[in-house]
């Protein structure tokens, strides 16, 4: 399934790539940039039809579900088809974004704040255009900003504006914010988290899992610039912690090796600590194009049907 | 601990190198922003003490790699504390700074021990420091480093002399850090017997020594318009035979020979370069590549006279014939005048370069009177006595009558070493027959030529360039003027007395003393003086006196308004370069403890910073491979 969803998407995903789209103007071409090509490989897709909503029958192709067949159609015609539909629904989506000081290291010309916000309007948009209601929370040690979510079309422009201000800053509490969100947010729905999640793993697992207790479905997307992964410095340097300011002097060549393993064992960790809570986990790099993000959210998208 | 090389040891300054471009590598540090030090804290915890302890251990060897390499170019020894030396006394302690000392690395050796010597006092006691050459001027031991040898023989033996009764007033030990110089302790002094007597000995066994001896004209009696040649000699003192180059300066006129020395010889170098010109001309002759510098180094002054003016006085009795005709060959460089003797009150005496008197006998006790105040105004003089009666040569040499010996006597004996009979050789005189002469006095002179009676013929005087004859030049005292041997004898005794009024070499340490026209300052200008003399007034005239000037070099006297007055060459004495050494054993017999066991406790430590060195390198090579 995997495999076959690259290759349907491989056509239009020279437009979702974050440098592609980081060189449009304003926020909202973007996010539509994003979705609408999106979209265009998704036509030929197997996803279109999460809909309740009847909208057309199309010939029946292999990997349909049986139950989708028109019974009806096949007696009077000899032929399989099956019904699509427009999607029904009254689905809360939250997007959760990290705008912590964390947040502004980028080494890809594109910074984890940017890319969240490029994701997140995406997903605003796409969430919107499916008539879902959308809500939008920003937080750093605490909620900076929360948007209530609305299904209006004019609501995406609400949304967009807030993301096209996002700045990196501020110390980071994913736990405390979780829980307070979790608390804040009454009616269940499907949150999704765009973060880097530098903070203590077993308290935002923790946290995660309170978004659970609360019936909300939960995705995470854990972004990370490459060079977070790769440690590529070559020589003696002095990090400067984006956060707290504290510096510390490294030599790469004898901490490189043992920074790599650690960071590897901490995505697991997160990775393992999600499916383990049920919520889904998504590793993307700043350099990872949009579409497989909004595949993700499709994916849990169709399983909240 | 001492250095044999101590100025290379501002190199091991070097050894910071590692520690500067570690601080300096530091300070260029990249300094970079990441997302969260969260991780990196906890990978650092547990490897930064292993690599923190790694940096410094590299940095730590490779400095004291560096040190010790850098270190032992400075060649370092240890010494060790001299025993049951000084510790129950207080202790007169004379450091040898003549310049056989400055032979390899034996000054910085001599100043360690003399440290040595002044730390291993007990609590209450002190050191007296003098140097050989000062004179009994004490130093300070602060001043020990600034000390250096000198370019002065400063015989130790008479500075043990000298500090013998200090050390007997303070019941003090004498002790003499020395290289055991043969010459330089002599044959003759011997310790008290009241006051112990140790000689530190700094010396070597082994040496090799070259040495420019001497540098002079190939004619003594030199004179202007012709090419004087120049000559050096240079010895070797040691037992293996050199190759040296040995550069001759004139006037800023260079001229180069390389030579052989066998060992334990002499070797005569005689240049192309000549001066032939009127004036002072200043030579410098340089040995180079040799282990004692001092004694490399040879300086001449050669003040070539215009045309003397000679003044012949003759009497009625002997004339000046023979004389004028022996000396007349000579104008270029001789002028001769003539004149009896009643003229000789008319005449100043002082325009002329030299005085030849054929008849002394003749001259009256006023004319005694001229020509001793000429003598004292720097004038010379040939007389001969011819018959003098007794008393009748003035205040200037005594005779005891005229000898007429039945038959005559012969030319017996003759002093060779002297300049003017030096090349006519011993045989010169052989076959001349005096059959009348003066009896000369021979108490206050050098006797140059003796007669078979047993009289001088030919004396010199010491107090003034003076130089008698016994004879006069006449056959009826002797046929000497028929011999071939009149002429030269009659030249060169001229030629050695025309010759400049100062004798221009001097040694080190000498006192100068330097006759004057004016009571007026002179300034004199050396190696490492410049100096305002006053002149004090001396016989008839005065001289200004410069003492025991101590580098070698040329000396140059000027007067107020910057007129030349005289340069002076001052030259170490020869001799000091000879580094042989005096046998221990037979200075025990003198009462004198030697004790070379300093030489044994000094310990080189120049083997031992190379193993530190390269296990230093070693160790840093195996932390960097694990």
């Amino acid at each position: 399934m995997r495999a076959a969803r690259s290759r349907r998407t491989a056509g239009g995903s020279e437009l979702l790539r974050p440098e592609v789209v980081a060189k449009l103007r304003s926020i909202d071409l973007k996010a539509r940039l994003v979705v609408e090509g999106f979209l265009a490989g998704l036509h030929r897709s197997p996803y279109k039809g999460f809909s309740v909503e009847f909208s057309e029958h199309r010939a029946y192709m292999p990997g349909d579900e049986l139950k989708r067949i028109d019974w009806r159609v096949y007696g009077k015609t000899d032929r399989f088809f099956v019904r699509e539909y427009e999607e029904e629904t009254n689905l809360r989506g939250y997007l959760v974004v990290d705008a912590s000081g964390s947040m502004g290291y980028g080494t890809t010309g594109l910074t984890k704040l940017q890319y969240a916000s490029y994701l997140a309007a995406s997903l605003a948009y796409l969430l919107l255009h499916q008539k879902d209601s959308t809500g939008l929370a920003v937080f750093t040690d605490r909620v900076e900003t929360y948007v209530p979510p609305r299904s209006s079309p004019a609501h995406l422009s609400v949304l967009l504006r807030h993301l096209d201000r996002l700045r990196p800053g501020g110390d980071t509490d994913l736990a405390g914010t979780f829980h307070a969100l979790a608390e804040r947010i009454k009616r269940r729905g499907l949150v999704i988290i765009i973060s880097d999640l530098w903070d203590d793993q077993s308290r935002v697992l923790s946290a995660l899992r309170h978004f659970r207790h609360r019936k909300h479905e939960v995705l995470v997307f854990h972004v990370i610039d490459p060079n977070e992964r790769d440690f590529a410095y070559r020589s003696p340097v002095v990090l400067r912690d984006m956060e707290s300011g504290r510096e510390m002097t490294l030599d790469p060549r004898v901490v490189g090796g043992e920074y790599r393993r650690g960071f590897d064992e901490h995505c697991r960790a997160f990775e393992r600590g999600c499916r383990e809570g049920l919520v889904d986990y998504h590793r993307l790099t700043t350099d990872t194009p949009f579409d497989r993000a909004l595949f993700s959210y499709l994916e849990r998208r169709h399983r909240l049907r | 601990m001492g250095f044999s090389a101590p100025g290379l040891l501002g190199l091991a300054a070097l050894a910071a190198v590692p520690l500067a471009i570690h601080i300096f590598s530091r300070l260029r540090l990249r300094r970079a922003d990441f997302p969260s030090l969260l991780l990196l804290r906890t990978v650092r915890r547990e490897r930064f003490s292993w690599v923190r302890l790694k940096e410094v251990l590299l940095l730590v060897l490779r400095t004291v790699a560096l040190l010790a390499l850098l270190t032992s170019l400075a060649r370092p020894f240890l010494t060790a504390a001299l025993p049951a030396l000084g510790r129950g006394q207080d202790v007169v302690l004379v450091i040898d700074d003549s310049y056989s000392m400055g032979y390899s690395d034996r000054w910085s050796r001599a100043v360690a021990a003399a440290r040595a010597v002044v730390t291993s006092l007990g609590p209450g006691r002190r050191a007296v420091i003098m140097t050989s050459s000062g004179g009994g001027a004490l130093v300070s031991p602060a001043a020990l480093d600034t000390l250096r040898p000198t370019g002065s023989p400063g015989p130790l033996g008479p500075a043990l002399e000298r500090a013998l009764p200090r050390a007997e007033s303070l019941g003090a030990a004498l002790v003499a850090v020395t290289d055991l110089q043969q010459r330089a302790l002599g044959d003759s002094w011997r310790a008290s017997g009241t006051v112990p007597v140790v000689l530190l000995d700094v010396g070597d066994p082994g040496f090799d020594n070259a040495a420019v001896a001497r540098l002079y004209p190939d004619d003594p009696f030199a004179a202007a318009g012709r090419p004087v040649g120049i000559r050096a000699d240079v010895v070797n003192y040691g037992a293996r035979e050199v190759t040296r180059t040995l550069v001759l300066s004139v006037d800023g006129q260079r001229e180069e020979k390389v030579l052989t020395v066998p060992a334990f010889g002499r070797r005569t170098v005689a240049f192309e370069t000549a001066v032939s010109t009127a004036g002072t001309h200043r030579l410098h002759a340089e040995l180079r590549s040799d282990s004692l510098a001092l004694d490399d180094d040879r300086w001449l002054v050669l003040a070539l006279p215009e045309r003397t003016r000679v003044l012949i006085v003759e009497s009625e009795r002997v004339p000046a014939d023979f004389v004028v005709d022996a000396l007349a060959p000579d104008s270029a460089g001789l002028e001769l005048e003539r004149a009896g003797r009643a003229d000789l009150a008319r005449r100043d005496l002082r325009e002329f370069g030299v005085l030849v008197c054929t008849d002394g006998a003749a001259l009256e006790p006023g004319d005694w009177d001229r020509v001793d105040f000429y003598l004292r105004s720097g004038g010379a003089a040939l007389v001969m006595a011819g018959t003098a009666a007794e008393g009748r040569l003035g205040a200037l040499a005594r005779t005891h009558g005229t000898a007429r010996p039945e038959g005559f006597v012969s030319v017996t004996e003759i002093d060779t070493t002297h300049p003017v009979f030096g090349p006519l050789g011993a045989g010169a005189l052989a076959t001349a027959r005096v059959w009348t002469h003066s009896r000369l006095d021979a108490t206050d002179g050098r006797v140059l030529a003796r007669l078979s009676d047993g009289d001088p013929l030919v004396l010199e005087s010491r107090a003034h360039r003076l130089v008698f004859w016994s004879v006069g030049p006449g056959p009826e005292f002797s046929d000497l003027v028929f011999k071939a041997a009149f002429v030269p004898l009659l030249h060169r005794t001229v030629s050695w007395l025309a010759r400049t009024r100062l004798d221009l070499d001097c040694a080190v340490a000498d006192t100068i003393r330097l006759p004057v026209d004016r009571l007026a300052p002179v300034t004199v200008t050396g190696p490492d003086l410049h100096r305002l003399l006053e002149p004090v007034p001396s016989g008839s005239g005065a001289e200004v006196t410069l003492a025991g000037p101590l580098a070698p070099g040329i000396y140059s006297f000027e007067a107020e308004d910057g007129t030349p007055v005289a340069s002076v060459a001052v030259n170490p004495e020869p001799g000091e370069g000879d580094l042989a050494r005096a046998a221990p054993d037979l200075l025990r017999l003198r009462g004198i403890d030697v004790r070379d066991e300093y030489a044994s406790r000094t310990s080189d430590l120049v083997v031992p910073l190379l193993y530190v060195a390269a296990a230093a390198i070693a160790a840093e090579l195996l932390l960097l491979v694990f």
